[in-house]
């Protein structure tokens, strides 16, 4: 057991900073993307509806 | 405009695959162990690294597969399906390089090694950025898809030299699967880098959906702009 956290302490830091990095990035992707998608749906259908008024007058 | 269903749910699964895989790589894989008894931690990291590097491979190939259809037709689309694939081998390139850099540094005392493998796919990333810097180097949009074409196909080139060349020339880089006696992994390592593996790909599709999704209401939504302009 002590050579198990003998090994485990010193390397742990590393390990735990690359599965950081990796879900910090798959996250952030996503969310940036939603973010943006959402932005522009919202900005579609506003002037979607104004071309459409535009037509009808 | 119709939203791309089959990219939700690949993004759905491969956010539950890379989860599971999260867990079993820390709660059944077993840690490696060398025959003096030393446990080696850091081989957690192979889980993931490897991963994203197959994934940077395989999105990187549809950078040169889309600019080969764009060369062929001309059509603008192949050049924004090309432009896109390659932001997200950006992507997986640059988190294959942040968790290597990590694994280097526990199991070889170094923070990088100009050994064959990570010295090609440091190529790869420069070349990865180079294809951006390029394209916002051109002002021409016609010219700038075609450089941008045949500079994709022939940055995929260093991919395979990356993925092989650990076969071909001495290299201190492990090789996992093919690499002789001491190459291969327990039943239950292999199911969870299987599990990491299809996860990730899974991700990789459905980012790419998502951002070509962003592209297309882009551009709508310039051509509304222009029709309310006129």
């Amino acid at each position: 057991m002590t050579d198990l956290y003998a090994a485990v302490i010193p390397q742990a830091p590393y390990v735990i900073g690359a599965y950081g990095i990796i879900w910090l990035g798959l996250l952030g992707f996503v969310f940036m993307v939603f973010n943006r998608i959402g932005r522009l749906e919202k900005e579609l259908r506003v002037l979607e509806e104004s071309v459409e008024r535009r037509a009808k007058s | 405009m119709k939203r791309n269903r089959l990219a939700e749910i690949m993004l759905g699964l491969g956010g539950i695959l890379t989860s599971a895989a999260f867990f079993m790589t820390f709660f059944w894989a077993p840690a490696t162990v060398y025959p003096d008894g030393r446990v080696d931690f850091a081989q957690k990291i192979f889980y993931f690294h490897v991963p994203v590097a197959e994934a940077s491979f395989l999105v990187f190939f549809f950078t040169a597969f889309y600019s080969i259809r764009f060369l062929m037709t001309r059509k603008r689309i192949y050049d924004t399906k090309a432009r896109i694939a390659t932001e997200v081998t950006l992507f997986f390139v640059l988190l294959t390089m942040a968790t290597g850099i990590l694994w280097t540094r526990v199991e070889w005392n170094v923070w990088w090694q100009w050994e064959p493998r990570l010295t090609t796919y440091f190529i790869l990333t420069l070349l990865v950025i180079a294809y951006f810097v390029l394209r916002n180097s051109v002002e021409d949009e016609e010219k700038r898809a075609v450089y941008a074409a045949a500079f994709g196909i022939l940055a995929f080139i260093d991919a395979p030299i990356s993925f092989f060349i650990t076969r071909w020339l001495n290299s201190i880089h492990p090789i996992v699967f093919g690499g002789g006696e001491s190459s291969g992994l327990e039943p239950p390592m292999l199911i969870t880098f299987i599990v990491a593996q299809v996860g990730m790909l899974m991700l990789g599709y459905a980012f790419y959906q998502l951002r070509l999704r962003e592209e297309e209401l882009n551009e709508r939504l310039e051509a509304l702009k222009i029709e309310l302009g006129d």
